[in-house]
C-alpha cells in the first residue's frame, strides 16, 4: 500500500480522537482520545519511517510509548484524586474557578 | 561484532555541555532522598537543598557562559549555545523565587506532600531546560512532556483544595490535547523533511537545495506540519483562540507554582517555538508570518480586552500574562534578528516582573484563596505599605512606565518591529499597552487613593488591618542585584528554619478554620523567603529598567544564532 | 500483493471502527476496550510496515500493561460514573460543532496525505538509513543499535518522566498521607 493510504487512516484516527476531546465530557474518555490521537501520530511515524527508510521514526514512537505511559500514570492520578474530592468528575461540573 | 552504521557513543564533553541540567536533576533527586531523614517539622529544609542545587546550577550556567564551546551534544539532541543558557538562567531565576515562595506558601495551606513538591518543582525547571535547549524535535517533546506531567501534578498537589484539583484537571485535558497536536506536527515536519533535527531541517530548506520548493510552492504535508506545530505551540503559550485553560490553571494552581509556572513555561514555549519556526523553518516564513501576525494581534487585543473587566487581580495578572504572549509574537510575526533578541529581552523582564507580581498575590491571599480582588487591594497602601509600593513597582514595570523593566522590553521588541516594516504590530502593540496602563493602574489607584472596603469575606479585611501590626517588610532596598543573589539562599535558609511547617492536622482543618474564625483567615505576615524574593524581583525589575546593559547584550549575543 | 491489500482495508476497517466505538460508546468500559482493540490493530499496521519490535512493545507495554490499568481505573469510576456522567450528553450543537469541527479536521490533513509527496532525496542512507541497519543486524538489533547508539540521550530523559510519573502517583495517590 502507498504511503499515503496509512497516512489518511493515521489522519482519520487522529480526528476522531479530536473530536472525541471535543464533544464527550467524561474526562476518563476525554483522556481515552488523547491516546487515541498519540497513536494515530505513531501510525504516521511508523509509516513515514517504512517510506523513509530512516530509524528516527521508530525512535521517536518509542519515545511517545514512554510518555504516553507516564502521561496515563500521572493523568489517572489526577482523577482518582479528584473523583475522592467530588465524587463526580464531569468536567462541566468543573466551573468553580468561573467568574 | 555487528557491522552497524551506529557508533556514537557520549563523550564527557558531551556531559558537560549539559551541566546546569545535570545539577538540577542531581538536585531533585537529592531532594527526594532528604525527604526521608527529615522528620515532619521540618521539611523547610528541602527548600533550602533546593534553592543550592539552583544556585549551583546558575554556577554551571556562568561557567558554560564563558567556557562552553556553543555546540550540540548527544547526537545533535541538546545545545550549550547561549540561547539555551540565556533560557536556563530566566528559568532556574523563575524556580529560584518559586522556591522561596514556598515555604511561606506550603505552612499555610494544604499541601501535605512536601518531599514531592519541591522534586517537582526542580523536574519542571528541569524539563523547561531540557525543551528550551533542545535541538532535536525528540528532545523538545520529551522535555515538554517532563515540564507538563511535573506541572500537572503541582497544579493538583493541594488534595483538599477543590480548586487546585479542577486546574489540575483542567491543565491535564487541554495540554495534552495541545502535547498531541504539537506531536503530529512534529511528525508531519520529520515526514517532510526526512529528519528530526532540527539543523538537518534548516539544511533541508537551504537556498538551492530542493529546487521544487521554490517552483511548486510547498507540499500539503509541510503545511500541515506548520499549522499543527503553530496550534500546539499557541495552546503552550496561551495566545488566543486557545488560552481558554490560562486563567483557571493560573488562579486554581498553588501561587507558589503559579509565579513559576506563569514565567517558566511561556520561556521554555517561546525559545522553542524560535527554534522551530525562526531557526529551522526560517526560509519558509511566508507561509507562517502571517499567520503569527493574526495570531499576535488577536492576543494583545483580547488579553488586554479581558483583563480590562477583570475585578480579582489574580485573574487579572492570567490575563496579562496573556496579553504579554501578544507582544512576544510580534516578536516571532517580525521575524528578524533584531525582534528575536528583543524577544528575549521582553522574556527576561516579564519574567522577573511577573514572578514579583504574583508573589504579591501570594502575599496577600488568605488561606481560603480568597483575598485579592481589587476590594481587598483597596487602602493597602496603608495596612501594608512595603507590600504596597512593592506591587506600585511592579505594576508600573508591567504597565510599561519608562524607567522600568516592562518599558525595556516593550521598547526592543516595539522597536525592532517597526525597523522590520512591522509597523502595524507596533501601533496595535502600543495602543493594547495604554489599555493595559488602565488596569494596573486601577490596582495601584485601588491601594493607594481607596478606602478599604468591607466587601469580601466578611471580617477579613478588618482581620488583615490587626495582623499586619507586627509585619516585618523589607522595603526594596537599591542593592547590587548580583549580591542580592548570593544573599538569598543564607537568608531564605534562615526564615525556613526560623518558621518550623505546622502541623498537617492544621492544614487540614484550614477550610473549616477559614469559614469560622475570620482571624485566622487574614493574610498571615510575609515569612523571610517571601520577603527575600519580593525584594529581588522588585530589585532586578527596578535595575532592568536603569541598566538593561548586560541582559540587552547577552540577548543579542543569544539571538547571534538567527544570523548564522 | 493482494494479500497486503485485503489486510490493510480490513485493519483500517477495524481501527476506525474501534476508534468511532472509543468516542460514542456511552459506557466507559466499551470505550477502553475498543480503544485497547484500536491498539491492537495499529501493532499489526507497525508489523505490516515491518517494525517488529515497535509493534511488540505496542502490545505487550502499551495495549498490554498500560491499558489493564486505565482500564481498572476505569472500572474503579464506573460504578457511580457510568450513567449520570457519561448518560448525559453535550448539547445537540456541541455534538454537531464537534463532529462538524472533526470531519473538516479529517479531510484537510487526508488531502495533504494524498497530495503531499516525499522528496526524492530525503529517504535517508548511510547511519541512519533503516534498510542497511535491519539487513546488517535484524529488526530488533537494529532499533537497540540506534536507541542506544545514536537516540541514548533522549531515551535516558523518558527516565525522567517515569520519575516524576511515580511522584504523582505518590502525590495524588496515597490519601492515607494527608492523615499523619
Amino acid at each position: 500500500m502507498p504511503l499515503s493510504a496509512y497516512l489518511a487512516v493515521s489522519a482519520i484516527l487522529f480526528a476522531i480522537g479530536a473530536t472525541g476531546v471535543v464533544i464527550r465530557r467524561n474526562p476518563l474518555v476525554m483522556f481515552m482520545s488523547i491516546e487515541l490521537m498519540l497513536n494515530a501520530v505513531n501510525l504516521s511515524f511508523i509509516a513515514f519511517a517504512h517510506f523513509l527508510n530512516s530509524v528516527e521514526g521508530w525512535m521517536f514512537v518509542f519515545l511517545v510509548l514512554t510518555v504516553a505511559a507516564a502521561e496515563v500514570v500521572v493523568g489517572l492520578a489526577i482523577i482518582v484524586s479528584i473523583f475522592r474530592t467530588r465524587h463526580n468528575v464531569d468536567v462541566d461540573e468543573l466551573n468553580s474557578l468561573k467568574g | 561484532m555487528l557491522n552497524t552504521p551506529f557508533t556514537y557513543m557520549p563523550t564527557g564533553a558531551d556531559w558537560l555541555r549539559i551541566l546546569p541540567e545535570l545539577i538540577v536533576f542531581g538536585a531533585a533527586l537529592l531532594v527526594l532522598l532528604a525527604d526521608l531523614f527529615i522528620p515532619n517539622g521540618r521539611k523547610g529544609w528541602l527548600a533550602m537543598v533546593c534553592l543550592l542545587g539552583v544556585i549551583a546550577a546558575l554556577i554551571g550556567v556562568g561557567y558554560l557562559l564563558s567556557n562552553g564551546d556553543s555546540q550540540t551534544a548527544f547526537y545533535g539532541m541538546i545545545s550549550d549555545d547561549t540561547l539555551a543558557l540565556f533560557s536556563d538562567l530566566l528559568i532556574l531565576f523563575a524556580v529560584g523565587i518559586g522556591l522561596l515562595y514556598s515555604p511561606g506558601y506550603i505552612e499555610r495551606h494544604a499541601v501535605t506532600r512536601i518531599g514531592e513538591y519541591y522534586g517537582l518543582m526542580l523536574l519542571a525547571a528541569l524539563g523547561m531546560m531540557l525543551m528550551a535547549s533542545a535541538t532535536n524535535l525528540m528532545l523538545i517533546f520529551v522535555g515538554l512532556e517532563a515540564l507538563s506531567l511535573s506541572l500537572y501534578i503541582l497544579c493538583a498537589i493541594e488534595l483538599t483544595r477543590f480548586r487546585s484539583q479542577e486546574a489540575g484537571m483542567k491543565y491535564f485535558i487541554l495540554s495534552s490535547f495541545a502535547s498531541a497536536i504539537l506531536l503530529y506536527g512534529m511528525a508531519m515536519l520529520y515526514g517532510s523533511t526526512g529528519t528530526t533535527s532540527l539543523s538537518g531541517v534548516q539544511a533541508f530548506f537551504a537556498p538551492g537545495r530542493h529546487p521544487f520548493l521554490a517552483t511548486s510552492g510547498y507540499g500539503p504535508l509541510l503545511l500541515a506540519a506548520m499549522g499543527l506545530l503553530g496550534v500546539g505551540f499557541c495552546f503552550k503559550v496561551s495566545a488566543i483562540p486557545f488560552q481558554a485553560w490560562t486563567p483557571d490553571v493560573y488562579v486554581g494552581a498553588p501561587t507558589s507554582v503559579t509565579a513559576f509556572m506563569s514565567v517558566g513555561t511561556k520561556v521554555a514555549a517561546f525559545v522553542a517555538l524560535s527554534r522551530v519556526f525562526l531557526l529551522a523553518l526560517g526560509a519558509q516564513s511566508d507561509k507562517w508570518e502571517p499567520v503569527f501576525w493574526i495570531v499576535a494581534i488577536l492576543t494583545m487585543l483580547g488579553g488586554n480586552l479581558m483583563a480590562v473587566v477583570q475585578r480579582d487581580v489574580k485573574r487579572l495578572l492570567a490575563y496579562s500574562s496573556i496579553a504579554n504572549a501578544g507582544y512576544m509574537l510580534v516578536a516571532i510575526a517580525t521575524n528578524t534578528q533584531h525582534a528575536f533578541s528583543g524577544l528575549l529581552i521582553f522574556l527576561a523582564t516579564y519574567t522577573v516582573m511577573n514572578v514579583g507580581a504574583f508573589g504579591i498575590v501570594l502575599a496577600l491571599e488568605r488561606n481560603d484563596g480568597q483575598g485579592t480582588t481589587l476590594d481587598d487591594f483597596a487602602g493597602l497602601a496603608k495596612r501594608r505599605p512595603g507590600v504596597a509600593a512593592a506591587m506600585a513597582i511592579i505594576l508600573f514595570a508591567l504597565a510599561g512606565v519608562p524607567p522600568s523593566a516592562g518599558f525595556v522590553g516593550k521598547y526592543y521588541v516595539f522597536q525592532a518591529a517597526i525597523v522590520g516594516n512591522h509597523i502595524d504590530l507596533a501601533v496595535i502593540g502600543i495602543l493594547t499597552s495604554v489599555l493595559g496602563m488602565y488596569y494596573y493602574l486601577r490596582v495601584i489607584w485601588a491601594m493607594y487613593f481607596t478606602e478599604p472596603r468591607n466587601v469580601s469575606g466578611g471580617a477579613g479585611a478588618i482581620a488583615a488591618t490587626t495582623g499586619m501590626a507586627g509585619e516585618d517588610e523589607g522595603e526594596p532596598e537599591p542593592a547590587d542585584a548580583a549580591s542580592g543573589a548570593s544573599v538569598a539562599p543564607v537568608r531564605a535558609g534562615t526564615a525556613t528554619l526560623a518558621r518550623p511547617v505546622t502541623s498537617r492536622r492544621s492544614a487540614n482543618s484550614r477550610t473549616v478554620v477559614a469559614t469560622q474564625a475570620p482571624a485566622e483567615s487574614a493574610a498571615p505576615p510575609l515569612t523571610l523567603g517571601t520577603t527575600v524574593a519580593l525584594t529581588l524581583a522588585v530589585v532586578l525589575t527596578v535595575a532592568l529598567g536603569l541598566i538593561p546593559g548586560p541582559i540587552v547584550m547577552l540577548a543579542e549575543q543569544a539571538a547571534r544564532l538567527l544570523g548564522q | 500483493m493482494l494479500f497486503q491489500q485485503i489486510a490493510f482495508y480490513v485493519l483500517a476497517a477495524v481501527a476506525i471502527g474501534s476508534a468511532l466505538g472509543v468516542i460514542f460508546f456511552r459506557n466507559a468500559v466499551y470505550c477502553m476496550l475498543s480503544l485497547i482493540l484500536n491498539l491492537l490493530s495499529l501493532a499489526f499496521f507497525f508489523l505490516t510496515l515491518e517494525a517488529l519490535f515497535v509493534a511488540t512493545i505496542q502490545v505487550l507495554i502499551y495495549a498490554g500493561a498500560v491499558m489493564v490499568l486505565f482500564l481498572f481505573v476505569v472500572t474503579m469510576l464506573a460504578p457511580s460514573s457510568n450513567d449520570d456522567v457519561t448518560g448525559r450528553d453535550r448539547l445537540r450543537w456541541q455534538w454537531g460543532a464537534g463532529i462538524g469541527m472533526g470531519v473538516i479536521l479529517a479531510v484537510a490533513l487526508c488531502y495533504a496525505a494524498f497530495t503531499g509527496r516525499l522528496a526524492a532525496d530525503v529517504k535517508a542512507s548511510g547511519a541512519a538509513s533503516l534498510a542497511k541497519q535491519v539487513a546488517s543486524a535484524g529488526n530488533t538489533q537494529a532499533f537497540g543499535l540506534a536507541l542506544f547508539h545514536g537516540y541514548s540521550f533522549p531515551f535516558e530523559v523518558t527516565g525522567v518522566l517515569l520519575v516524576i510519573a511515580v511522584l504523582g502517583a505518590v502525590a495524588l495517590g496515597r490519601r492515607s498521607g494527608a492523615k499523619e
